[in-house]
Parts: C-alpha cells; structure tokens; sequence
C-alpha cells in the first residue's frame, strides 16, 4: 500500500523550504505507486467485513484413505502394545500410498488464519473382552445368573486421529503436531506410568470410541441374560476441526501439507492438578485395531483484507 | 502520471502565497481527476470487488463484496424429520442418492470463487427387520454425502455413515427394537466440502442414500461461505 508517512507540520516549528518541498514531494511519491491497497481494500473491502480475514490466499482438499463410503478397500491401523504410540498415517489401504495435503507451498503472515477440516470413516475392531486386561477403565461386573458374572468397563477407551502439518520444506519429511496439539509421545505417570497428553494440548484430533459395554436388560426383569454385553460400534464418523491465527516465530514459516495420524488405545485419566488421554497398552493387541475408510480434508489459508 | 507539485520552494526566498495554494490547487486536480491509469497498478479492483450487499433471510444468507455466507438448519425446537429410505435407493448397499430436503443452497456466483460448504446431521438409522431387504444386516447404513449441482454429483467419499440399529426388532409383544437406540442407531455426522466456481448458479446440499429401510434425519444444519477474494 502506498502511504504518506512524514509527519504533519507542528504548531510551534519553525518553517523551512525543505520541510514544505518534502510534503508535496510525498504526494507525489505517493501517487506514483498507488495500489490493490489503496484503491481496493481500503476504499471497498475493508468497510465490509473490517478487521476480518476474508481474502483466500490458499485452499485446498484432498480424498483421505480409500475404498469410498461402502468401505471397499480399508487401512488397518493396529493398536500399540508398549508405548509410546505408533502414529499411522491415513493412507490408501489398498496401495499404502499416503493420503495427504500437498505438498502445497502456502506462506504464512502476520494475522493470517489457517482453518483445518476433516471427516473420515472409521470402524473400531476388537475381540473378546480386551477391558479384561485393562490398565485404566473402571472395572464392573453384570451379574448373570449366581454365581455367573461378566467383566465390563467404563467404555471410555479411545482411539484418537490427530492433525500435522510440515512448516520445513516439500519432500514432506518433516511432520509436526500443528500448535495447540501434542504428540502423545511424552510419558506423563498414571498407573505404573505410560504415555499420554494433558488435554489442553489436544486441539486438533478427532476421537473415537474404541468400544461401548453395556448391560442387556432382560425381558422379565431379574439378572441380566447372559452373552450379548458388547456390541461392534461399526462404522461411524470422526470428525474434527483446527483454527489458528499465524503469530509470531510461525509467520513468515510457509506450509507444505497436511496429514492426520491415527494412534491408540487411550483411556481418560488425571492428576490432582490436570485430565490426561494416556495409552493402556493393556487393552492394546493384535485383534484390537482401527479400520480406516474414506474421507476429505479441506485447508484453508485466509489473509485480512 | 503522478502528482507533480508545479512550485518548489528555496530557501531565503520569500514564501508566495500563490506559490502554495498553486501546489495545493495542483494536488486538488490531481486528485479530481487527474488520477491515471499508468498511476496505478493494473486489475487492482474489478467487479467482484463492487457487491451491493443484500440479505436473503429465507435462506439465511448475506451477499456482498466478500461473497455468500449463511447457515440453514431446521430452524426449531422441535425436530423435523426427513426420512431417507432404502426404498429410495433401490433396497441395496450404495444405491441412489437423492437430495435431503431443505438443506440445499442455490446462490448466484458473480465471479470465480472458492466456495466451502459445512454440514452437519443427526440421524436415527432403524431398527430395520433383518428378514426384509436384499442387504445383509450388518452392512445397513444410511449415508449423507454433500453434492453439487444436483445429487447425482455427490462427493461420496466424505460420506458419512449411521449404523443400523441391527439386531432389529424384538420378536413378542411388545413390539419395538432388539436393543437400546443410544448403542447402535445413532448417528452423529458432519463434514466441509471445498470446491471452486467459475460463477453462474451453484447449487450445493446434502444427499442420501441408505441401505436401511427406516431412518430419519432428526436434525440437520448446513452453511455456505462463497469467497470471491
């Protein structure tokens, strides 16, 4: 934008020729480069949405995993025995091809804001009753019959689909968890210790129950019937969003991809002091793993007008 | 070409008023009309930067410089069902898609824009018998999809998927599902479509199709951000 930045006459200087030629000389510098700025942002964008980021600098959307919503071709994602958790990218379940953002080349400023949204198909596998072997998950029991009872579990066992994004260069070899998500890679205590993240770093990942254990009411009242106690989840949305407002060291960084990265199990669990997600490698293991289908992820670079 | 002042002052000369009030006369052409072409960078604004903001409140929307923005849901407290059957989509898994009512949009582009459409839908999927329809059981869902233009354009691989409340119905009186509607059934969905138009008429919404033969919409909400800059 071309702009005047001399400052104005002053009661009390005194006047000289130089200061009187330098005022009309900034005119006419002025208007010798006037611009988008000058005549279009200030004189018709601005004063419709002031102070807002309404210009699209960059957008972009791409295709996540594969087989398409009939869940032809899925990505099995396993589940992790000894921490920290192994991240797996959405890829394409059926070539392993990576499903990614770019590489793109959108560089960032001052104010501008990144806007991240995400939707996928998935389907929580397991067999028997891995809450059996549970670290974390408040144990039940369902009486079936006397002396007969079935363990159950709090269900709030958890896969989790978390956001990066590489700020480093276009072969896409440098992933980090976007500002305001952790990487779960971080041992934080719990019970005989494990991996997790405090919940006010996880701002860009969707969550999905892992399974739900419930009591089968019996048609005439009395104990529970017995067998049917859990049921497959199926296939169901994960959803998920990220915003941020470039500031700081992070303008003047330039993006070149997105990806989402599946990991689990996690069970909730807490300190005195903070709520963490930590792993439970305890309910981890080869028949407890994440089917991964189709799905998109839109991005978007916004600037203010 | 640019402002040029026509008097330049020395030092030691005496300051002529007509000197300045002809610099600041010059400046006062300059800037009535004397602004060129060549004084300004080329395509600085063109039509899709003048707008003249207007609101359509059926619709939810505002139009103007920036583009469209609105939302539209089903505008309530009480939920207003749309069904989406697999009698409509032929009684098999992926059949056709056809358009959930009211939750399209149908805007006038004015130039190429970047268009991004946010839905999201509660559904209720079942419980659907499972000694009717060519599908089997476990594989009964209903799926919302966004499209555009018309529904036969959807963009099924951000479709999202309900369960059927599988184990059907309970067999003896009474009649009602095999097992609690929270557990399997229901269905939380939401998802963005990012596309690009050339301008003219857009029409983006949601799409279904469903492999159970009862499921309803209960609640949807749907929103448009169509950016012209």
């Amino acid at each position: 934008m071309s702009r005047i930045t001399t400052p104005p006459f002053v009661i009390g200087d005194p006047a000289t020729a130089a200061a009187l030629n330098q005022a009309f000389t900034d005119v006419a510098t002025a208007t010798a480069t006037l611009d988008a700025a000058n005549h279009r942002d200030q004189a018709v964008d601005l004063p419709q949405l002031e102070g807002a980021a309404v210009v699209i600098r960059n957008a972009g959307r791409v295709t996540l995993g594969s087989g398409g919503f009939t869940h032809a071709v899925v990505q099995l994602v396993p589940s992790t025995t000894v921490g920290p958790a192994t991240r797996a990218e959405v890829v394409d379940g059926g070539t392993g091809t990576p499903t990614r953002l770019g590489p793109v080349v959108w560089p960032m400023a001052e104010d501008d804001v990144v806007r991240v949204y995400w939707n996928l198909s998935v389907h929580p596998v397991y067999s028997g009753s891995p809450w059996s072997s549970q670290n974390y998950g408040d144990t039940r029991y369902l009486q079936t019959g006397a002396p007969t009872t079935l363990t159950t579990t709090d269900s709030f066992h958890v896969w989790i689909i978390s956001l990066q994004w590489d700020i480093t260069d276009a072969t896409l070899t440098n992933w980090e968890d976007v500002p305001a998500q952790g990487d779960y890679q971080t041992l934080v205590g719990g019970l005989g210790g494990n991996y997790g993240e405090n919940l006010d770093q996880v701002q860009a990942q969707s969550v999905v129950s892992a399974w739900g254990v419930f009591g089968d009411p019996a048609t005439t009242g009395g104990t529970y019937v017995g067998g049917t106690i859990d049921r497959d989840q199926q296939w169901r949305p994960a959803v998920g969003a990220w915003f941020y407002s470039v500031t700081g060291a992070l303008a003047g960084r330039t993006i070149y991809g997105f990806r989402l990265v599946v990991h689990g199990i996690y069970h909730p669990w807490r300190t005195t002091t903070d709520n963490f997600l930590v792993l439970d490698t305890g309910v981890g293991g080869a028949n407890q793993y994440l089917e991964v289908g189709s799905g998109n992820l839109v991005a978007l670079l916004m600037a203010p007008g | 070409m640019a402002y040029t002042p026509p008097n330049t002052f020395t030092t030691g000369t005496t300051l002529e008023a007509a000197d300045l009030q002809g610099n600041l006369d010059a400046l006062r052409i300059y800037t009535h009309d004397g602004i060129v072409a060549g004084d300004v960078v080329s395509n600085v604004a063109d039509t899709r930067h003048v707008q003249a903001p207007y609101l359509v409140p059926a619709q939810g929307l505002q139009h103007g410089v920036t583009g469209w923005q609105g939302s539209q849901w089903p505008g309530s407290t009480t939920a207003r069902v749309s069904f989406v059957s697999s009698f409509l989509a032929g009684q098999t898994l992926g059949g056709r898609w056809h358009e959930v009512q009211d939750t399209a949009f149908q805007v006038a582009i004015r130039h190429s824009a970047t268009v991004l459409f946010h839905w999201w839908a509660e559904v209720q999927g079942g419980p659907d018998s499972a000694a009717v329809g060519a599908t089997a059981a476990a594989d009964r869902f209903a799926w919302i999809a966004p499209y555009v233009s018309n529904p036969s354009l959807v963009v099924s691989s951000s479709a999202q998927e309900c369960a059927n409340a599988y184990d059907g119905f309970h067999a003896g009186a009474p009649e009602g599902g095999n097992r609690v509607y929270t557990i399997l059934g229901e269905g939380q969905m939401a998802g963005t479509h990012l596309t690009t138009h050339p301008g003219g008429i857009l029409t983006v919404g949601l799409a279904s199709t469903s492999s159970i033969d009862r499921a309803a919409v209960i609640n949807w909400g749907v929103t448009i951000e169509a950016w012209y800059l």
